[in-house]
């Protein structure tokens, strides 16, 4: 006599069907504890095998001849993001901006971000920057560079203290 | 005594766009790569770009097939990027997946929150193919969720193992079973109702 499943036995034999390595009596008795019809498991399992299949007749990849290879792109981003720290690290190496303008914290964050060492630091105003380090500085930008940069924050501290040109030009 | 399993793979795929297998090769190009040699790394990730093209048109659909390279190229600029961060003794082609299952994920996910999604197939049936259940298909697998989608396509169009997407998406093992369970029958029933 056929017994109506319960989800989880339910979910049990259909795991095994879709293991696809059932023996024949086994099948039998899968179809009969399931309630199906003779044979249905074994449509359960073609169902299955039509999905598998079929997944692997997508779509390759997609035909753009005109397009460059992704590949040779990144490549070339990467060179060019090297070529553009370069420049900035000799435009700005060796100079400590003095004065607390958003627009110069945000330059000299962005400098920062793009893993230009060793350069700036942004402070409130020039006699601060005898004072001690957390002093005077604008201490969220500070605590991202510490916390991102720890060898920038170190090397910008040492030239706080050791500075006395001061330049308070935006490099051109 | 349990049965073969019968074999599954009724698409020859092609040789030449599988990535290099796991082993000696990509280890040694990694670490060359980790010691600047540009060269090496370029072959590393080379082998992987066609694989990458394919799961990432499969991840998004024809709908945003215009975005597939560019997705591809900032998964490649991520992965030079971060190349000093991969496990030479570790197999790469999970660290590859993972970072290119986020980018895409992300991507998806980003696409989701700005309204549903509706997907249409655009791609030619082949030669002596059924172009109607082709279209069900790839229609009903980016209907899926996307955890269930990421992890059907890696198995069955990307080929990797269970472990191997496990490792990917940094999920356990049986939830890797579980959710490749629940996508198949979620087809399953999406393919039923359709027809």
């Amino acid at each position: 006599m056929k017994k109506k499943l319960d989800s989880l036995e339910r979910e049990r034999l259909l795991q095994e069907m879709a293991a696809f390595d059932i023996t024949p009596d086994r099948r039998r008795l899968v179809d009969d504890i399931r309630g199906g019809a003779p044979g249905s498991w074994d449509r359960e399992v073609e169902a299955y095998r039509n999905v598998e299949n079929g997944l692997r007749r997508l779509p390759e990849k997609p035909e753009h001849p005109a397009r460059r290879s992704p590949l040779r792109s990144a490549f070339e981003t990467i060179e060019a993001r090297e070529r553009r720290r370069a420049k900035l690290r000799r435009e700005w190496e060796d100079r400590i901006i003095v004065g607390g303008a958003a627009a110069m914290a945000a330059r000299a964050a962005q400098a920062v971000a793009q893993g230009v060492v060793g350069l700036t630091v942004v402070t409130r105003g020039a006699a601060q920057i005898a004072g001690t380090l957390r002093e005077g500085m604008n201490h969220a930008l500070l605590d991202g560079m510490l916390a991102q940069f720890p060898e920038v924050a170190t090397i910008a501290r040492a030239r706080i203290v050791n500075t006395t040109a001061i330049s308070e030009e935006e490099p051109a | 005594m349990r049965r073969p399993r019968p074999p599954l793979h009724s698409v020859p795929r092609e040789a030449e766009t599988a990535p290099a297998e796991i082993g000696g090769s990509d280890s040694r190009l990694i670490r060359q790569a980790q010691a600047g040699d540009r060269g090496a790394l370029h072959e590393l990730l080379a082998s992987y770009e066609a694989p990458l093209l394919r799961f990432a048109s499969r991840m998004l659909g024809p709908r945003r097939r215009a975005d597939v390279y560019d997705l591809c190229q900032e998964v490649f600029v991520r992965i030079i990027e971060t190349i000093d961060r991969a496990d030479p003794s570790r197999p790469f082609k999970p660290y590859f997946y993972r970072i290119a299952s986020n980018l895409i994920i992300d991507s998806l996910r980003s696409e989701m929150r700005r309204g549903p999604v509706v997907h249409r197939s655009e791609e030619p049936a082949a030669a002596g193919e059924d172009p109607g259940l082709r279209i069900d298909l790839e229609r009903a697998i980016l209907e899926l969720p996307v955890n269930y989608r990421t992890v059907l396509v890696l198995r069955y169009a990307e080929e990797l193992d269970y472990e191997e997407i496990a490792a990917t998406l940094q999920i356990p093992l049986n939830t890797v079973k579980t959710y490749l369970f629940r996508a198949r029958r979620a087809l399953k029933t999406r393919l039923g109702d359709q027809s």
